[in-house]
C-alpha cells in the first residue's frame, strides 16, 4: 500500500507511541522508521522516582528479559512486557534520532511538542546541506498504552491520506490533508516544512 | 589501465545511446540508465565532464520519467558519490545549460522542484568556480544568473505551486548565504563556508557589492513575503533561515524584527487557520530559541528573547540560557526590548573587528538613535541652533511654521524622513497597521500627559512624579522613535519600488546597479524647520463648570484610550514600556494606570462636591475594565488601591465622608461576575486592597451555581487561607455551607473545610469547634427515648438519624479507635445514642474488637450504669463469667416486641458463637440453664420466659439433644425453676421426639410439680396441648397420671380436653373402656 513515501515516527523513548505507529504503519505496508529524541530510554519503574533507564540501542529483547526478572507481575500488569514483546518483533532496539537517523524522509511525524522542537532544531543544526524538504508534523499523543493505540490509528489514517496515488504533489496537498484529518481526529497538530 | 578506460567508455556510449532512443519503450530506456548508474556506483565508470554533458542532454527529452531520472542522477553524481570537487566544478559548465532548460521550460512540478534543489546544492560550487577562474566562466555565470532569475520569478509569482516555492525558498537562502560575508562570530568552519569573502575584491565577472545588496534584498524580500504567504512556505522560510542565521549573524536582527511584525499582523488570523498560525509561531520559536543559545552574548539577544516571549506559548526556563531565566519570571522582568537595546556596546568604544556595512539598516538606525541619546542635551541644542542659523541665512524665513503658533501640544509637524511619510500613506490603505496607530497615539498620549501635568496637582509623595516631575516638558524634534523600526525595515525594500504599487516582487527590481541602501544616508534627512526658543507657559484660562467637567471627562477618556491603544494585548506585564516620552523617559503601563487612578481620586479632590460627575468617570473606568477584564485586571487593582488609599486619607480628615472603595468594588464585582469562570476572579479578590463581608458574600453566587461552585469554594478557601483579615467572614460563609441542605454543596464545603484539619494552627480549631457545636445541636435534635437502637427499622426515622447513620462510618474512619475510646470515656450525657451507634458500626466492621475498646466500654457501662443496649455489640467478647454477670441487663431490654427479641437473639447467637472459640466457652446448655436460674429480684419471670423463648428461636443451636440435657439438668436441681414447664412445652412443641423422655421426666417429678402453683398450671397446659395437638387423641400420657392430677387436668376451666377425651373413650371398643378407672367413667358420665 502507498506509493512509497518515507515516513519517520518519533517520540521520546521510541517505545510506546512511535512504536505503536511503526507497528500499524508497517502492518499496512508503509515505509516507516521510528526514533526517539530523548537522551535515554525511560520506562516506568516500581515507583515514579525509580524509572528503568536504558541507553538507546539496548535491544528490546534485553529490556523484556530484564523487566521480566525484576518483577514479572508488575510489568505484566502495567503492560510494559506486552509492549516490549511487540517492539522486539518489529525491530532490534530503540533508535535515537540524533545518532541513527541518517537517511532522509518525506514526512516526519512526532508524537509530542518537544520532539517536534527537537527534530526541527536538529535538522537546522545539521545544516540542511542535502537541500531536501521534509514535512514535520506533530500530533500530541499522551504517553500511555491506550492513547498510543488510538494515536497509532490516527497516524495510520494520516499516512493513508498522505501516501496515496491521488496525492501526486504532497507539498501542494498537505495543508488540505491536515485540515481534513484534524476535523476527524481533533488532535492538536503542528506542521512545518523543514529541510534535510 | 588505458584499455579498461576505453572499455568503460564503450559501455557508457552503448547505455546512453540506448537511453536516448526515443522510439524505445520507456522502461527499456530506464533500464539502460539504471545499468549505467549501477556501473557508476560500482566505480567501474568514472564520471567525466563529457559523460555528464551527454547524460544531461537527456533533460531535453520529452518523457517525464527520463527527465526526472536524470535530475535525480545529477543530485546523485554531484552531491552523493563524493566526486572530486574540481571535477564537479569543471562539469558544471557542461550540465548547467540543460538544467537551465528544465528550470525555464519544464511543466512538471516534481522535476522543477528537484532541479531547483539541485541548483541550491551547486550554487556555492558555481560561485567558487567563477570566483577562482574568471577567464572561462562567463557562460557558466550567465547560465547561473538566468536560472537564478527564473527561480526568483517562481518565488514571486502568486500562482507558483507550493512545493516549487518551498524549493525556491531553499535556493534563495543559499544565494543569500553565498552572496554575503562571513562574520567573526559566524558558526561553522570557514573553509566550508563559501561566501563573498572567498572572491577577490576586483573580480571581472562578480560584482561583489551588487551581489551583497542582492543578498540583503533577498533576505528582506523573503521575510516580507511572510505577510502574504501560506503557512507551509512561511515555515519553510523560517526553517531555511535557521542555518543562514548561524553563519550570517548580521541577518539575525532583521529576522527578529520581521518576526515581531508578524506577531502584529491581524490579517494573518483571517488568512491562516489556527493550527497554521500555531505552526508558524512554533517554527519561529524553535529557531529563535536556538539563536538565543547560539548567540548568547550577542548585542541583540534581548530582542530575540523579547520576541520569543511575544510569540507566547509555553516557555520552559530550562531551555533558556541561564541569564534569561530570571526574565521569565514575571516580577523580575525589568524592561521590554526598548530598554534592553541599551546593552549594545557603544561602537565607538569597542574595537570594531567586523564590517559595519554588513549591518541591517534597522540595526544601524537603532545604534544611531542610541548614540544620539547619549549626547548631552546642551550640545544637541547648540547643534540645532547652529543648523537653524545656517538655514536662516541660506533661505528665506520658513513660512510654513511660526514659532509662536507652535503650541507644545501639537506634534504633527514632527520632522520625518520623507520616505516614512510616504510609507505611512501606503500603510493607511492597509488599514490595520499597529505601528501606525502607535505613532499617532503616542502623540495624543503626550498631549494628554501634558494636560495632566498642567492641570492636576500632584502630591509630593507621588511616585508618579518620576515621570511627571519635569513639568516644563518641551517638545523638540527627537530622533525617530524606536518603534518605527519596522517601517525602516520595509524601507529597504520599498525604497526601490517607490514608483511601483506596493507588491512584494522585489526580485524583478534587481538590476546591475541597484539603488538598495545598506546604510542610511544622514545627509538626506530634511533639516527641521522649528525655531527653538525658551517657552513660557501662558497664564491659565478659567473655564466654566460645564467646560471644566467636559474637559476632565475628555482628558480621562484620552488616558483610557491611550491605554487601550498602546497595550499589546499579549503583554500583560505592568512594567512593559508603552512609549518613550519626548523627555526621553519611558512610560510604563503601570505608570499610566496610576495616572488614571490618581486623576480620578486625589487629582479631583479639590472639587469633591460634584460627586455625580466623578461617578460618571468611575463608571467609565468600570466600562473600560469590563471590555477586557482579563488583561485589565492590573489596572482594576491599581484603581481600587488608589480608591482605598484616597478613602483613608479623606476619612482621616472628614469622618462623615462616604468611602468610594466599597461601593465601587461591589459594583465592579457585580458586573464582572456573570462572565467569569476561572481563577482570575480568585486572584482578583486576593489582590484587592481590602475585603469586607458584603463583597465576599457575592461568592455565594458562584457557590450556588452548579457550573461554578468549584470556583466559589476555591475562592473561599484561598481567601480564608491567604487573607487573614477576611478570614472570619469567609470562614463563616464556608461553614454555613457545611450545613447546607443540598448534599453536593455541603460535601464540597466540608471537603474544603476539612483540608485545614488538623494541621492549620488557627483555622483548624475554628473548624473543629464549629463541627462540635453542630454535632451537639444535631444530637439535641435526636430525642433519646424514641431513638431506637434499630432506628433504621423505625418508622419515625428522621433526617438526622439518617444522617448519622449515613455518616457514622465516615466519623469512625476519621476519629479511629483512639478517638472512639476517647469519646467513650468522655461523651456528655445525652450523647449515648450517638456513641452507641459508633460502637455498633465499629464492632460490625471488625472481626474481633480490640481489647482496650472492650475494656473501656465495660468499665464505662458499669460506671455510668449504661443500659443493656451498650452490651449488645461487645458482650460476646467478654469471658464466660462476665457474660453471665452482665447478661441480665441484656435480658431486661426485652419488651415483648418481636423486634427486641430478634436483637437479643442475635446477641445470644453471637455469645455462643464467639465464646465457643475461647478457652472457657459458654455452651448453649449453660446459657439456657442460666436463664432458668435468674434471680427474680434481678430479672422478672416475665423477662426470663421471654429470654427462654428467644433461645427457642435459635433452633440450629438449641437442638433436641441440648434441650434434653437442659431439662435433665434442671430436673435434678433441688427445686424445679419456675419457667420449667414453659421450657418443657416449648421443647416438645419444637421436637416431638422429645415427648417420650419429657413425659417420663414429668411423671417422675409430678408431685414436685404439683407443689408449685406455677408449675402445676404449666403442667396442665402442657398436658392439654400434648393430648390435643402434639399427639392428638393420644391419652396414654394422661391416663398414666395419678388420679388427682388426671382429675385436675380434666376438670380445668376449658372443657375442650374433657370433651375430646370422652369422645375418644366413647369411640373406643368395650374392652378398652373396661380398663378405665371407675372415677373416670363417672366423671365422663359414660354409661357402660
Amino acid at each position: 500500500m502507498g506509493i512509497g513515501r518515507n515516513f519517520a515516527v518519533v517520540c521520546a523513548s521510541n517505545q510506546n507511541r512511535s512504536m505503536e505507529a511503526h507497528h500499524v504503519l508497517t502492518k499496512y505496508g508503509f515505509k516507516v522508521k521510528s526514533y526517539g529524541t530523548g537522551s535515554a530510554v525511560r520506562l516506568p519503574g516500581p515507583s515514579l522516582d525509580r524509572p528503568n533507564i536504558y541507553p538507546f540501542g539496548t535491544p528490546y529483547d534485553f529490556m523484556f528479559n530484564d523487566l521480566y526478572e525484576k518483577d514479572v507481575k508488575l510489568y505484566k500488569q502495567n503492560g510494559l512486557l506486552d509492549m516490549l514483546d511487540r517492539n522486539r518483533k518489529i525491530k532490534l532496539a530503540p533508535e535515537q534520532w540524533y545518532t541513527e537517523a541518517n537517511e532522509t524522509f518525506d514526512v516526519i511525524i512526532t508524537c509530542e511538542e518537544r520532539c517536534f522542537d527537537a527534530i526541527c532544531e536538529d535538522l537546522t543544526d545539521r545544516g540542511e546541506h542535502k537541500n531536501k524538504p521534509v514535512h514535520v508534523i506533530n500530533i500530541d499523543i499522551k504517553d500511555n498504552h491506550e492513547d498510543a493505540m488510538i494515536g497509532g490509528r490516527a497516524i495510520l489514517q494520516l499516512a493513508q491520506m498522505i501516501d496515496n496515488e491521488q496525492v501526486a504533489d504532497l507539498d501542494e496537498a498537505i495543508t488540505g490533508i491536515l485540515q481534513e484529518w484534524q476535523e476527524k481526529y481533533k488532535y492538536d497538530i503542528l506542521h512545518s516544512v523543514a529541510y534535510f | 589501465m588505458n584499455n579498461s578506460h576505453v572499455f568503460e567508455d564503450k559501455r557508457v556510449s552503448v547505455l546512453l545511446d540506448q537511453a536516448a532512443e526515443k522510439q524505445k519503450e520507456v522502461q527499456l530506456r530506464l533500464d539502460a540508465l539504471n545499468s549505467f548508474k549501477q556501473l557508476v556506483g560500482e566505480q567501474s565508470i568514472i564520471l567525466q565532464p563529457e559523460i555528464l554533458h551527454k547524460i544531461s542532454g537527456l533533460l531535453r527529452d520529452s518523457v517525464s520519467e527520463i527527465k526526472e531520472w536524470i535530475v535525480d542522477f545529477m543530485d546523485y553524481a554531484f552531491m552523493r558519490i563524493g566526486l572530486p570537487r574540481t571535477l564537479r566544478k569543471d562539469s558544471l559548465d557542461k550540465v548547467l545549460p540543460s538544467i537551465g532548460y528544465v528550470i525555464n521550460y519544464e511543466s512538471s512540478p516534481a522535476i522543477i522542484k528537484k532541479a531547483i534543489l539541485w541548483n541550491a546544492s551547486v550554487y556555492p560550487i558555481i560561485f567558487e568556480r567563477v570566483a577562482e577562474n574568471s577567464t572561462d566562466s562567463t557562460s557558466l555565470w550567465n547560465n547561473a544568473l538566468s536560472i537564478k532569475s527564473q527561480i526568483m520569478r517562481f518565488f514571486d509569482s502568486e500562482d507558483t505551486n507550493q512545493g516549487v516555492k518551498i524549493c525556491a525558498v531553499k535556493y534563495l537562502v543559499v544565494i543569500a548565504k553565498v552572496q554575503s560575508r562571513r562574520m567573526p562570530d559566524s558558526l561553522g568552519k570557514p573553509e566550508e563556508d563559501i561566501s563573498l569573502s572567498y572572491c577577490p575584491p576586483l573580480h571581472p565577472i562578480l560584482d561583489l557589492q551588487y551581489l551583497e545588496k542582492e543578498s540583503i534584498s533577498i533576505v528582506n524580500g523573503m521575510l516580507m513575503v511572510m505577510r502574504t504567504e501560506t503557512s507551509s512556505v512561511i515555515t519553510a522560510m523560517i526553517n531555511a533561515f535557521g542555518p543562514l542565521l548561524r553563519v550570517r549573524p548580521q541577518y539575525v536582527l532583521t529576522f527578529v524584527n520581521h518576526v515581531v511584525s508578524w506577531t502584529k499582523i491581524p490579517e494573518r488570523n483571517l488568512r491562516l487557520s489556527q493550527f497554521q498560525i500555531k505552526s508558524v509561531n512554533k517554527s519561529m520559536k524553535v529557531q529563535l530559541m536556538a539563536l538565543l543559545r547560539i548567540h548568547e552574548n550577542a548585542p541583540f539577544v534581548m530582542e530575540i528573547f523579547n520576541v520569543i516571549i511575544a510569540l507566547g506559548g509555553k516557555n520552559d526556563p530550562s531551555k533558556f540560557p541561564r541569564q534569561f531565566r530570571r526574565h521569565l519570571q514575571r516580577d523580575t522582568v525589568e524592561e521590554n526590548g526598548r530598554g534592553a537595546v541599551q546593552r549594545i556596546p557603544n561602537p565607538q568604544q569597542s574595537n570594531i573587528s567586523f564590517d559595519p556595512s554588513q549591518f541591517a539598516l534597522p540595526f544601524v538606525v537603532e545604534v544611531i538613535c542610541l548614540v544620539l541619546k547619549t549626547i548631552p542635551q546642551e550640545r544637541l541644542n547648540q547643534a540645532k541652533k547652529a543648523i537653524q542659523e545656517r538655514n536662516a541665512r541660506q533661505t528665506a524665513p520658513a513660512p510654513q511654521l511660526e514659532a509662536a503658533d507652535l503650541k507644545p501640544k501639537i506634534r504633527d509637524q514632527k520632522p520625518r524622513d520623507p520616505r516614512l511619510e510616504e510609507e505611512e500613506e501606503e500603510e493607511e490603505e492597509e488599514e490595520d497597521d499597529d505601528e501606525k496607530v502607535m505613532i499617532v497615539e503616542s502623540e495624543s498620549l503626550e498631549r494628554v500627559i501634558d494636560e495632566i501635568v498642567q492641570d492636576i496637582p500632584i502630591e509630593s509623595d507621588s511616585d508618579l512624579s518620576v515621570d511627571l516631575d519635569n513639568r516644563k516638558v518641551k517638545f523638540e524634534p527627537t530622533p525617530p522613535p524606536y518603534e518605527v523600526n519596522d517601517m525602516d525595515i520595509e524601507d529597504i525594500y520599498s525604497d526601490d519600488v517607490v514608483a511601483e504599487p506596493p507588491k512584494p516582487d522585489m526580485m524583478e527590481e534587481i538590476t546591475p546597479t541597484p539603488p538598495i541602501e545598506s546604510t542610511p544616508e544622514p545627509q538626506a534627512l530634511p533639516v527641521p524647520a522649528f525655531k527653538f526658543q525658551p517657552y513660557a507657559l501662558p497664564p491659565p484660562e478659567s473655564l466654566s463648570q460645564e467646560q471644566s467637567n467636559s474637559f476632565i471627562k475628555n482628558t480621562f477618556k484620552n488616558i483610557l484610550d491611550v491605554e487601550a491603544a498602546l497595550s499589546d494585548v499579549k503583554d500583560k506585564r505592568s512594567n512593559v514600556v508603552l512609549t518613550t516620552l519626548s523627555n526621553g523617559k519611558r512610560l510604563t503601563k503601570s505608570q499610566l494606570h496610576i495616572m488614571a487612578s490618581r486623576f480620578l481620586t486625589r487629582g479631583l479632590e479639590a472639587s469633591e462636591h460634584d460627586r455625580k460627575q466623578f461617578d460618571e468617570l468611575r463608571e467609565m473606568i468600570i466600562q473600560f475594565i469590563l471590555e477586557d477584564f482579563r488583561n485589565r485586571t492590573e489596572f482594576a487593582l491599581t484603581w481600587l488601591d488608589e480608591e482605598w488609599y484616597h478613602d483613608s486619607i479623606v476619612l482621616h480628615k472628614d469622618p462623615s465622608y462616604t468611602p468610594n472603595y466599597s461601593i465601587w468594588l461591589c459594583r465592579l464585582l457585580d458586573r464582572i461576575m456573570p462572565a467569569l469562570e476561572d481563577r482570575i476572579f480568585t486572584q482578583f479578590l486576593l489582590d484587592v486592597p481590602e475585603l469586607f463581608e458584603d463583597a465576599v458574600d457575592r461568592i455565594k453566587i458562584f457557590c450556588n451555581d452548579p457550573d461554578r461552585s468549584t470556583l466559589g469554594f476555591t475562592t473561599l478557601s484561598e481567601l480564608i487561607e491567604l487573607r487573614p483579615p477576611a478570614r472570619p467572614f469567609c470562614l463563616k460563609i464556608l461553614l454555613a455551607y457545611c450545613l447546607h441542605r443540598g448534599e453536593r454543596l455541603r460535601s464540597s464545603a466540608i471537603t474544603t473545610a476539612n483540608k485545614w484539619f488538623p494541621d492549620h494552627p488557627v483555622i483548624s480549631s475554628e473548624v473543629e469547634s464549629f463541627a462540635l457545636q453542630s454535632l451537639k445541636q444535631l444530637s439535641q435534635e435526636i430525642p433519646p427515648p424514641t431513638y431506637d437502637y434499630h432506628y433504621h427499622h423505625s418508622e419515625a426515622s428522621d433526617s438526622i438519624q439518617k444522617m448519622i447513620r449515613n455518616y457514622s462510618q465516615k466519623i469512625i474512619d476519621t476519629i479511629g479507635l483512639a478517638g472512639l475510646i476517647d469519646l467513650f470515656q468522655t461523651f456528655p450525657d445525652g450523647a449515648e445514642d450517638f456513641v452507641l451507634r459508633l460502637l455498633i458500626v465499629y464492632t460490625n466492621k471488625t472481626v474481633q474488637p480490640p481489647v482496650q475498646l472492650i475494656n473501656t466500654a465495660k468499665s464505662v457501662i458499669v460506671q455510668r450504669n449504661l443500659d443493656g443496649r451498650f452490651l449488645f455489640p461487645i458482650i460476646a467478647y467478654f469471658d464466660k463469667e462476665e457474660i453471665l454477670r452482665h447478661l441480665p441487663k441484656v435480658i431486661l431490654t426485652l419488651d415483648s416486641t418481636e423486634k427486641q427479641r430478634e436483637i437479643v437473639k442475635k446477641v445470644f447467637s453471637k455469645i455462643i458463637t464467639v465464646s465457643a472459640k475461647t478457652p472457657t466457652p459458654l455452651e448453649p446448655r449453660e446459657l439456657l440453664v442460666f436463664l432458668h436460674q435468674l434471680k427474680q429480684n434481678e430479672v422478672s419471670l416475665k423477662h426470663s420466659v421471654e429470654a427462654i423463648h428467644v433461645c427457642f428461636k435459635l433452633t440450629n443451636i438449641f437442638t433436641s439433644q441440648i434441650l434434653g440435657a437442659v431439662l435433665q439438668h434442671l430436673s435434678v436441681q433441688p427445686e424445679l425453676p419456675p419457667p420449667f414447664m414453659r421450657t418443657v412445652t416449648l421443647s416438645v412443641r419444637t421436637y416431638k421426639n422429645l415427648s417420650g423422655f419429657v413425659n417420663e421426666l414429668l411423671l417422675r417429678y409430678i408431685n414436685q410439680i404439683w407443689q408449685n402453683e406455677m408449675l402445676r398450671k404449666g403442667f396442665i397446659l402442657y398436658c392439654t396441648e400434648y393430648c390435643l395437638k402434639i399427639q392428638p387423641n393420644d391419652f396414654k400420657f394422661l391416663l398414666r397420671l395419678p388420679k388427682t392430677q388426671i382429675l385436675e387436668v380434666l376438670e380445668q376451666k376449658d372443657p375442650t380436653l374433657k370433651k375430646q377425651f370422652r369422645k375418644t373413650i366413647l369411640d373406643s371398643n368395650a374392652d378398652q373402656r373396661r380398663l378405665l378407672p371407675g372415677y373416670l367413667i363417672e366423671l365422663l358420665e359414660i354409661n357402660s
